[in-house]
């Protein structure tokens, strides 16, 4: 497809469904400005995309679109949150805090959540065990009565989707 | 195009499966020497092993960021639904899970603080107890319970709600057990204080007599002194002011300066000296810092017309000042 033709069917997409879409996102979001911005993030989407894949839904596709772009944004959010509440804890230490320090934890804790949301629950669990509480693999196969080897396959697991993810970012 | 541009899927495999058995800490030589043959082979081999390894360091090195996911995963817990973004709730709901089945022995934990010292304590079922000046606790988080012993101080509790595991503060006077609530405990020369800011907690007596009912159920607003014989009958309290202690404040409002003292010692480690019999009668309104009892004892000197005396030891004792005998 041309390159022309194609920001044409995007704006045709735009002219026809993206009041709907933002309608939509506000329903969602209960906030009309994030639904504008999440509507115009999702046809800048659309214009990135090398190659339109041809549409039987149009809307059933933006939908995907904006509910990926939706999910991330409420992760982002839910960081930033996190992060305010523990400033706010460590207010006498906050100086240490600069904004590179908290932008940069912010991205680390984004990396993180969405390798939570990529695990299967059990790995899940013992990934929060072994890299966040500390115990050794074998601790936590005894904590979740699991063996060693399914413990090693699950960190195995948390390894990989780790770096998929570090590459796809 | 093998060694340049993106690792593929079977390469990020094998160096997850050296990586996950480097982790185990269990490599026999044999082993040790098949990993270093493999990253030797290729130098890409080597380079995704030592990012995959590199995010061990990360994590282990990030105390704010542990504390920031799980306040995160928290937050999750207790504000989940956000309408239509489908996938969330289930996830949360994994991540939940995740956090309930959280072994026993790893979250055996005793915290402590100094006087003048409190400490925000994030348990990994989610709830978050803050610890005031000179306290103890031992908490223990089991699959069938959550229990903090208070040895010590006071707490206040946020619970994080799960069904079928009730979260118990013990005291040797009894117990106050919350299914999702917040309230504060507090040990006392006379017994225990618990305060429930939010929801209803039980509070149960350790040895009442038998024509006694050991247990009484109180809300929010509510606060109850436990003995181990009885619990006395709630009393109406601000909820804020029971807990600004959390913010490093101490408000009074016409209480005795004596006893105002006997608090602002709680979080000194070199009391502040007082005859209780001069200042009987005396009484005072107004806030205190914690943080700085030094500076609490100026305000409270000023607003109570107290005269204080400094020693070159940097003892420090108060006695009524010569306006307020007059008074």
């Amino acid at each position: 497809m041309v390159e022309g033709a194609a920001a044409a069917v995007i704006g045709k997409l735009y002219t026809t469904h993206a009041h709907w879409l933002q309608d939509w996102l506000r329903l969602r979001t209960r906030c009309a400005s994030r639904a504008a911005d999440l509507t115009q993030d999702t046809f800048c989407r659309l214009l990135e995309q090398p190659r339109l894949p041809p549409l039987a839904s149009p809307r059933g596709y933006l939908v995907t679109v904006a509910r990926r772009l939706l999910i991330d944004d409420i992760r982002r959010r839910e960081i930033e949150r996190a992060i305010a509440d523990i400033c706010a804890l460590q207010n006498g230490e906050a100086d240490l805090l600069t904004p590179e320090r908290i932008a940069e934890a912010a991205q680390f804790l984004d990396m993180v959540a969405r390798l939570l949301d990529t695990l299967p629950e059990q790995a899940r669990t013992a990934f929060l065990l072994r890299r966040v509480e500390g115990l050794s693999q074998q601790e936590v196969a005894t904590a979740l009565g699991i063996s060693l080897a399914t413990v090693k396959r699950h960190i195995a697991l948390s390894y990989a989707s780790c770096l998929s993810i570090m590459e796809g970012a | 195009m093998p060694g340049a541009g993106a690792p593929s899927a079977d390469l990020i495999h094998q160096a997850a499966q050296w990586a996950a058995m480097i982790d185990a800490g269990d490599v026999t030589e044999s082993e040790m020497a098949a990993c270093r043959a493999w990253c030797a082979a290729d130098p890409q081999h080597q380079a995704l092993l030592d990012r995959m390894l590199g995010f061990n360091d990360r994590m282990a090195a990030a105390p704010f960021e542990k504390a920031a996911l799980h306040r995160l995963l928290h937050r999750r817990q207790r504000r989940p639904l956000l309408a239509g973004a489908a996938a969330l709730p289930l996830l949360v709901a994994g991540i939940w899970a995740a956090w309930q089945v959280l072994p026993l022995h790893s979250l055996f934990a005793d915290y402590r603080t100094a006087p003048g010292e409190q400490r925000v304590v994030d348990l990994a079922d989610g709830s978050r107890l803050t610890l005031d000046t000179d306290g103890a606790i031992d908490v223990e988080l089991g699959q069938k319970q959550r229990l903090v012993q208070l040895r010590q101080g006071q707490i206040l509790a946020e619970v994080a709600p799960a069904r079928d595991r009730p979260f118990i503060v013990e005291t040797p006077e009894g117990t106050a057990t919350a299914l999702g609530t917040s309230f504060t405990v507090r040990r006392e020369a006379g017994g225990t204080l618990v305060t429930v800011v939010e929801s209803h907690v039980r509070v149960c007596a350790s040895a009442p007599p038998a024509h006694v009912l050991p247990c009484r159920d109180i809300g929010p607003g509510e606060s109850v002194h436990l003995s181990a014989r009885m619990v006395t009958a709630p009393k109406r309290v601000d909820t804020a002011r029971a807990t600004l202690w959390t913010q490093g404040w101490l408000e009074v409002d016409d209480q005795e300066v004596a006893d105002v003292l006997i608090e602002l010692n709680r979080y000194r480690d070199q009391p502040i000296g007082f005859d209780p019999s001069a200042l009987r009668g005396l009484r005072v309104t107004g806030s205190f810092p914690l943080t700085d009892t030094d500076q609490a004892l100026q305000g409270l000197a000023r607003t109570a017309r107290l005269h204080v005396d400094r020693d070159t030891d940097g003892h420090v004792a108060v006695r009524p000042g010569n306006a307020a005998q007059k008074n």
